[in-house]
């Protein structure tokens, strides 16, 4: 299995765990998404900065603390963009989990964000769209009837 | 048929996603290339030590933030103490954030080596699938088939999504 298919089925292991971890922990008698979403972010905060000093390949590990500071000077206004969407996303997705008969369902919806991305980026950046991407889009869009049902 | 809140949820996810992914985009384009683990860590401590501590302000017993009342979280302040002061619940922040960052991370060094990085995103959104078994098991959520069938079309709608070329 080449590493990279590895890597990438590794990852979806990582996100399907956290989800159910979220289902969980914000339940009945746990806590609120919104407290949930700011502490898990207190504690990824660290763990990506332990992320940072790790021997990474090279594309990921260069320019790290570069980057830290033109998040923090040059470029500060489209991260602040950038994590509030996040933030209203991750908290859109964590309240989801436990109102949905199954927190898989609300992953699934949540993957639309590819097809909603590609019209976004259409519009933005003149990106096209092929044939094959516009009959996907379109079973995306049908996909939603049945998992509502 | 009226959409239930779960879905009107993740439907509001999946556009703040899609908007955040044509921003980091646009911030990449600009930047002329950016460090991901970098930015990450940036967005991480601004919603954590940023956003966090200013919905504490409006956190309280009398009035509780906009968001929150949207979302049903009425003990906002009382939820965090009880995150970092509860044992279990200590443990299953950390591991839901460990479980994320090292997701994250897979991807990116997938994205590093892949002959499209498309792929990895299809791969990685199987991830519903994964939430779906494990809830199932360990949450004992139900499995309905129209919804499986629902996330199966999804799935190959994301892989018809790819980019024809690379």
């Amino acid at each position: 299995m080449p590493r990279w298919v590895l890597l990438s089925l590794l990852s979806a292991f990582g996100y399907g765990l956290a989800a159910v971890i979220t289902t969980g922990a914000t339940g009945v008698g746990g806590v609120g998404a919104i407290a949930w979403t700011i502490c898990s972010h207190m504690v990824g905060t660290f763990l990506f900065g332990i992320a940072l000093m790790l021997p990474l390949p090279s594309d990921l590990a260069k320019d790290g603390l570069r980057d830290i500071k033109r998040s923090l000077t040059s470029f500060l206004p489209l991260v602040i963009l950038i994590a509030l969407l996040f933030w209203v996303a991750d908290v859109s997705l964590n309240a989801s989990y436990t109102r949905a008969p199954n927190p898989g369902y609300c992953d699934s919806v949540s993957d639309l964000e590819s097809v909603i991305g590609a019209v976004i980026a259409a519009f933005l950046f003149n990106a096209p769209i092929s044939t094959q991407q516009k009959i996907g889009m379109t079973l995306a869009v049908f996909s939603l009837h049945f998992l509502q049902s | 048929m009226v959409a239930e809140k779960w879905f009107l949820l993740a439907l509001l996810s999946a556009m703040c996603y899609s908007l955040s992914s044509n921003a980091i985009f646009y911030l990449g384009k600009k930047a002329g290339g950016y460090n991901m683990i970098a930015l990450n860590l940036i967005v991480y401590a601004l919603i954590g030590f940023v956003i966090g501590p200013l919905l504490l302000l409006t956190s309280g017993t009398e009035k509780t933030s906009i968001a929150g009342q949207f979302l049903g979280t009425k003990d906002y302040a009382d939820d965090i103490k009880k995150v970092f002061t509860d044992r279990r619940l200590s443990l299953q922040v950390f591991a839901a954030a460990a479980a994320t960052v090292f997701a994250n991370i897979c991807l990116y060094t997938a994205y590093t080596s892949s002959p499209n990085p498309g792929m990895c995103d299809a791969i990685s959104s199987s991830a519903s699938f994964v939430s779906l078994i494990l809830g199932a098991v360990f949450l004992g959520s139900a499995i309905g088939d129209d919804a499986v069938f629902g996330m199966l079309m999804m799935a190959f709608a994301g892989y018809l999504l790819l980019p024809a070329k690379q």
